[in-house]
């Protein structure tokens, strides 16, 4: 089966959006953390000032494995910026259903965003993976992909919405 | 020395943001990979859809530095997002001058960062820290920081321009 449809996503696309960001956090087993909601994907994704971009994959009815569904994988991105080179396309979330694997999908998807990357003069691509996700790490790596965290030791770090408020009240 | 003034930057300030990003770029011997330019920061930075966003710190003139500099400081962010939270303010370079350090510089540009992800409703702020340095890592820590590479396992990877041109042409 290699009948599937890339394309940028639309607003009428948030509610599936939304729940392949579920199924996917599901597999990390974080499927509660989802706190996002259709109207936050939707003002923040085609409002003014667009603050992520997402890519998706949809298959014709005929090919439907999965009871309803059109739209079976996507891409979330946004553009970061580097001080020492300038424009990079970040690559946030990246998932296809289960049912839909193999069938080269997901190299499509990354091709895309190589593409989008390319013509708008970003440097590189960037995006975190978890360390235990061997066959994630194994895909990238095939892609030329390199482990930052391991060549330059960089950590991620956050300060949470509660310790951003202690800061910002404080005298 | 307590006067100084911290203010959003402005196109007149690209060439002392370059000026701090190359010295913050020394500190962590990387100065020669700086390959960005004046003319790039200010397209990228003060054109229709800016890429970052600086904060600056400036003395008077009277307390400027040795060789004749009143912004002394500065921080870059943007905005990104997680799909299980919404936006995020994520920090990208931060520096103070070192003759300028010690002064509460540094902790009021990381208060005016917290103010602006709370006004702009962000769910926290992200950043990495090289894994040596501890004086950032203890800085970051004193606030509320924490480590998501050790709590979470996440790890940074990149594509660069190279491998995204390779995967782009393919067929």
């Amino acid at each position: 089966m290699a009948h599937f449809n890339l394309r940028k996503a639309e607003p009428k696309d948030v509610p599936d959006i939304l729940r392949l960001i579920k199924e996917l956090a599901k597999y990390e087993e974080m499927e509660d953390q989802v706190i996002l909601t259709e109207k936050d994907l939707l003002e923040d994704g085609f409002g003014n000032h667009p603050f992520y971009h997402c890519v998706v994959a949809d298959v014709s009815r005929e090919h439907q494995k999965v009871e309803g569904y059109s739209v079976i994988g996507f891409a979330m991105y946004y553009f970061t910026y580097d001080p020492w080179i300038g424009k990079l396309l970040y690559l946030e979330d990246f998932y296809v259903m289960k049912e839909y694997r193999g069938f080269g999908i997901g190299s499509e998807i990354l091709k895309t965003l190589s593409d989008t990357a390319v013509k708008n003069r970003c440097s590189s691509m960037h995006f975190i993976v978890a360390e235990s996700n061997k066959a994630s790490i194994d895909f990238y790596k095939r892609r030329g992909a390199s482990d930052l965290s391991l060549q330059e030791g960089w950590r991620l770090f956050r300060i949470d919405k509660k310790n951003l408020l202690k800061m910002s009240a404080e005298e | 020395m307590a006067n100084f003034i911290l203010r959003k930057a402005e196109p007149k300030d690209v060439s002392d943001i370059l000026r701090l990003i190359k010295e913050l770029a020394k500190f962590e011997e990387m100065e020669e990979q700086v390959v960005l330019t004046e003319k790039e920061l200010l397209e990228d930075g003060f054109g229709d859809h800016p890429f970052y966003h600086c904060v600056v710190a400036e003395v008077s003139k009277d307390k400027q530095s040795i060789e004749g500099y009143t912004v002394v400081g500065f921080a870059m962010y943007y905005f990104t997002y997680d799909p299980w939270i919404g936006k995020l303010l994520y920090l990208e370079d931060f520096y103070v001058m070192k003759e300028f350090r010690g002064y509460g510089i540094g902790s009021e540009i990381l208060k005016m960062l917290s103010e602006t992800a709370v006004k702009t409703r962000c769910s926290g702020m992200h950043f990495i820290v090289a894994e040596w340095n501890t004086t950032s890592i203890e800085f970051y820590k004193r606030r509320g920081a924490s480590d998501l590479s050790h709590e979470e396992g996440w790890r940074l990877y990149e594509i660069d321009k190279c491998n995204l041109l390779k995967m782009s042409s393919r067929r």
